[in-house]
């Protein structure tokens, strides 16, 4: 049987790094990519140097998937950036673009050229991430959360517009795993964001998977528009 | 691919092609004024996504170098225009060849 074929952004270090393995190990073919070199050897992963922000990098590199591997199965848009804590009255019109581009449009141009090719085959599985921080409404965070916000709207809409091709399309909202996104938030932050949580933890990757691959089953055909939050937010 | 007449005859190839691989289910008689995208179209949305990927395509290899057709950059070209038309199209892929 001919595998499957994942595209994932942001794959040179945590959840989409962790992500892009489980995948790797189930016999997928991986593309990944970030802004600095990749950071996994396999052969069945291709990585390319493209910060998603650019509308033209994106499309050259999901035209070469489609020229190199034929099809695309999966798209999971996971890089992102969270920028230090300002308060809405410190924020400045240069952090909130840098968040929206990356966060926001970079999302955009991802689903809008992968879903191009997947209408086309008529098929197909788009994960879009958000955060806690969406639900959380903590100090510090309007411009990260406004964008995490806006991923999940978009996400939504372009379910319904993808509904008639059998493509499906769906938010992961993951609470807190450690990543340099994260760690960026400073100790205080995320002890709040954790006491505020249901599930005072940090995420286990294997407990991000298990979301992804059940949005990505043959049996999750009908979930679409949905956001998965991973940890209560009380 | 720089004259307009070669450009709606590759439109009109991948047409014929959209409908061979059953993607529109009508043959459609390609000219100018066909409409591609505005009432009246003949193309949903899967046909136009096609249609404009397949032509990028075509234009990518004849040029050598990745071309790619920005509906935004079509509107600002012709903002006149309420459809997008064969011919409208073929106009602003032709200026993009010069």
């Amino acid at each position: 049987m001919e595998s499957k074929v994942v595209v994932i952004s942001g794959t040179s270090k945590g959840i989409g790094k962790g992500v892009a393995e489980h995948f790797i190990g189930k016999g997928y073919i991986v593309h990944g990519c970030s802004r600095g070199e990749g950071t996994i050897n396999h052969v069945n992963y291709l990585h390319k140097k493209v910060d998603i922000s650019i509308e033209n990098d994106v499309r050259e590199w999901i035209r070469e998937i489609k020229k190199s591997s034929g099809r695309i199965d999966i798209l999971l848009c996971n890089a992102g950036y969270a920028p230090a804590n300002y308060l809405v009255n410190m924020t400045s019109g240069k952090v909130m673009n840098d968040v929206l581009t990356m966060n926001v449009n970079g999302t955009l141009f991802l689903c809008r050229e992968v879903s191009k090719i997947m209408m086309r085959q008529r098929s197909g599985r788009i994960i879009t991430v958000s955060s806690m921080a969406q639900g959380l409404h903590l100090e510090g965070t309007a411009a990260y959360a406004s964008s995490k916000a806006a991923i999940v709207e978009m996400t939504k809409i372009l379910a319904k517009e993808m509904s008639q091709f059998n493509i499906t399309c769906n938010v992961i909202a993951p609470s807190m795993y450690m990543t340099d996104g994260v760690s960026v938030l400073g100790e205080q932050v995320i002890q709040r964001a954790l006491a505020s949580l249901t599930l005072k933890r940090q995420l286990k990757i294997e407990e991000l998977t298990n979301v992804i691959d059940f949005y990505c089953a043959e049996e999750s055909g009908c979930i679409t528009g949905q956001v998965i939050y991973m940890g209560l937010v009380n | 691919m720089k004259k307009k007449e070669e450009i709606v005859k590759s439109i009109c190839d991948i047409c014929n092609n959209l409908f061979d691989s059953g993607i529109i289910s009508e043959k459609v008689d390609i000219d100018e004024q066909t409409v591609l995208m505005g009432a009246n179209s003949v193309f949903d949305s899967i046909a136009f996504v096609t249609l404009f990927m397949d032509l990028e395509e075509k234009m990518s290899d004849s040029k050598g170098e990745e071309v790619y057709l920005l509906i935004d950059e079509i509107h600002e070209y012709n903002p006149e225009d309420t459809f997008l038309t064969v011919g409208t199209l073929a106009d602003y892929i032709e200026n993009l060849s010069k």
